[in-house]
């Protein structure tokens, strides 16, 4: 039977001690300021699609049966040629060719970027300085895409197609384009979940961390004598994950809600495409994933006996740390899941990391993603069970490090 | 009172205790002796059930206790038990609140042991920032402040200075008095003979001796301390049969008799070599009582 209130009273300490630290405002004061600008500055630093000026001397008015096309069609043909290269034209009338030319070539309100001037069914492009060859420039591929489509506006014409034809033939309804597979989700909610494993990442190794060198401070210093003199090892344990993963809770929803309220604050793409959600995802990941972790992370520091064992009692929980990690990076490089972060997604100590980026990226739809989700929680009983095998054998013995195996065997020994 | 019966704990090939029994009186201040190594620290963590024991069993009035009578125990670890960034007020009201307090007593108790051992100005510093001496005060406080019924404490004299000696002699007399049971380890033998009326001394596990203070002091030779004025060295004495010189302390020589000697005649000796301004029999030190008790089992 667990005292409720000795629990309480020992996640209250860890809470108010980790609270106390100046290190822990100060990285998350950082965590805060990276997510911000994560989500902020690809905005702002966005610049939209450029516009051109485009000049273009006014032609003769043209009768509907005229071999020459109306100033009206080659306005259009211009803006729809720019628009074709991802830009935008802003079409300005010129009285000739040395207006082109000075305009060309002055600064401000009167700046041209291109000219094209009108000639009787056979216009020409000026431009103030030759591309050159093979330039993938946009403003060379406006200029280009402006030449050809003139010259396909003033074929048309020269062969009297009626005007609506001639609209039809020059700006075409494109064809249906079917694909064999999806498209990629779109970077933003790869983003949220590539993000939400690196926050998963850091919190778990920083508290899964302090939480095993508290332990081992504890024993170290044998405080852990007097303070089971008084609590019973399973309401030490219940207390202290309980403690750190109010911290860590806290700090990744204040994480997520930063990263909400950023993203609403300057439009980011990031809402749009379902960002929102994932960001949601992420945040129960980290949950589940720290349940999963902590209680052994704190098992871990029991077997130690010094500060130096730290490390070698920690490693078994490091490696599937590291591996979930690095592969959640691959998969956005490649843009296609590979069969082994797949598996991953579903082992519960790297799934917390690679289920969300697999989810990302299309390689797993939402019944899989509660599958894996499920395959966690019921790994968590389990390793809170051994979790507190390991920690109740273990916290009180001194005089070196112990191997977990032989304090289960020896669990198993006593039990039988 | 608190019985100790028949408690064996191995570890590996070691054995730490090996059938050790001894009973603690109630409102005694009770001294716990042996040499390093002997299970002392063992047989205190039996005592909370911070050990397991593979044979015997720890009473306290009579019966075996469970856990909740753990938590009444005043216990003080060797090796100081504190958190070391942890503020001293809050670390106090933190270990008296698992011990069952509320939060007013809690902080109440912790201001007036500080008060009382004399720390009280350190309240808001990290443990960390405390002289080791002012650590164990703290320490002692955290065993004191729930009022427990019965105190364990591992060597709490080691490191005080002659005033907290004091101090703490006095506390624990105090709690004695007022119906607490009172067991310490220590290895000044001088300061146990002082402050206790009982002692238990073990070896290798095995209780060697245990009683009151005067019954296992008395026994043995006859011992005699002696002053004659203008033989300061004692050379009257060196040469009478079946007396043995053992010491010298201010001017008086220390004597132990052969069973059979009579005291009268060493009295007549030393009058005739000149006037004595002191005569007086002299019961065993402890020390020597501890000495003989732990070389027996070593001989045996």
């Amino acid at each position: 039977m667990i005292n409720l209130e000795a629990t309480r009273l020992v996640a209250a300490r860890e809470i108010r001690e980790q609270a106390r630290g100046r290190a822990l405002w100060i990285s998350l004061a950082i965590t805060v300021v990276t997510v911000v600008l994560v989500v902020v500055l690809p905005k702002v630093l966005a610049s939209g699609p450029p516009t051109y000026r485009i000049g273009l001397t006014s032609p003769a008015a043209a009768s509907p049966s005229s071999s020459v096309p109306s100033g009206a069609d080659l306005r259009a043909a211009i803006e729809t040629a720019v628009a074709r290269t991802g830009a935008k034209a802003k079409v300005v009338a010129l009285s000739g060719r040395d207006d082109a030319a000075t305009r060309l070539r002055a600064g401000g309100s009167a700046h041209i970027d291109i000219a094209v001037l009108e000639s009787g069914g056979k216009s020409s492009v000026l431009v103030d300085r030759a591309f050159p060859a093979d330039s993938t420039n946009r403003k060379a591929l406006a200029t280009e895409s402006i030449a050809r489509s003139v010259s396909v506006v003033e074929a048309v014409a020269a062969h009297h197609v009626p005007a609506d034809t001639a609209r039809a033939l020059t700006n075409p309804t494109p064809l249906p384009i079917d694909h064999l597979r999806p498209a990629p989700a779109p970077a933003g909610k790869r983003g949220v979940a590539l993000a939400g494993a690196i926050v998963f990442y850091l919190l778990v190794l920083r508290y899964g961390f302090g939480l095993l060198m508290g332990v081992v401070q504890e024993k170290a210093t044998r405080v852990i004598e007097v303070v089971l003199s008084t609590t019973r090892p399973l309401e030490l344990l219940a207390g202290k994950v309980f403690g750190s993963a109010v911290m860590v809770f806290a700090q990744a929803a204040i994480l997520a809600v930063t990263a909400l309220v950023s993203a609403e604050a300057v439009g980011s793409d990031i809402l749009k495409t379902s960002g929102a959600s994932a960001i949601a995802v992420a945040f129960v990941w980290v949950v589940i994933g720290y349940l999963l972790y902590s209680a052994l992370f704190a098992a871990a520091g029991s077997l130690a006996s010094k500060a130096d064992d730290a490390q070698s009692v920690s490693l078994p929980l490091q490696i599937p740390l590291f591996i979930g990690y690095f592969a959640s990076f691959t998969v956005l490089g490649s843009g296609t899941p590979g069969t082994f972060v797949k598996v991953l997604g579903y082992i519960p100590f790297t799934a917390p990391m690679n289920m969300p980026v697999l989810a990302a990226t299309g390689g797993a739809a939402p019944w899989q993603v509660v599958l894996s989700m499920a395959i966690t929680v019921a790994t968590i009983a389990v390793t809170m069970r051994l979790a507190a095998v390991l920690f109740s054998r273990s916290i009180l013995r001194t005089g070196g490090r112990l191997k977990a195996r032989h304090v289960l065997a020896e669990a198993r020994r006593s039990a039988a | 009172m608190l019985e100790l019966d028949g408690l064996v704990r191995r570890y590996g090939a070691t054995t730490a205790l090996d059938g050790l029994s001894f009973d603690v009186p109630a409102g005694q201040v009770f001294g716990f002796l042996g040499p390093n190594g002997a299970g002392k620290s063992t047989a205190m963590r039996a005592m909370l059930q911070l050990t397991g024991l593979d044979a015997g069993v720890v009473r306290w009035n009579g019966k075996p206790y469970g856990f909740e009578f753990c938590r009444q125990i005043g216990y003080m670890p060797e090796e100081r038990g504190l958190y070391p960034t942890m503020r001293v007020g809050d670390h106090l009201v933190y270990l008296a609140r698992l011990h069952g307090m509320g939060k007013d007593d809690a902080q109440a108790a912790a201001a007036q042991w500080l008060d009382r051992l004399g720390v009280s100005e350190r309240v808001g510093d990290k443990v960390e920032t405390l002289s080791l001496g002012n650590q164990q005060r703290v320490q002692l406080a955290a065993a004191l402040l729930h009022d427990p019924p019965l105190l364990v404490l591992d060597e709490p004299f080691s490191g005080l200075d002659p005033v907290g000696i004091d101090d703490l002699a006095q506390v624990l007399a105090e709690r004695a008095a007022a119906g607490a049971t009172v067991l310490f380890s220590s290895h000044q033998l001088d300061l146990v003979e002082d402050v206790c009326e009982s002692v238990a001394i073990i070896n290798r596990g095995r209780c060697v001796a245990a009683g009151p203070l005067r019954d296992l002091t008395r026994g043995g030779q006859p011992r005699l301390v002696v002053g004659v004025v203008g033989d300061e060295g004692g050379a009257w004495a060196r040469d009478l049969d079946g007396v043995e010189v053992t010491g010298l302390d201010r001017g008086r020589v220390r004597l132990v008799l052969r069973s059979d000697v009579d005291a009268q005649r060493v009295l007549a000796a030393a009058m005739a070599a000149g006037p004595v301004d002191h005569f007086g029999f002299e019961s065993r030190k402890l020390s020597e009582v501890f000495r003989e008790a732990v070389a027996e089992l070593v001989a045996a």
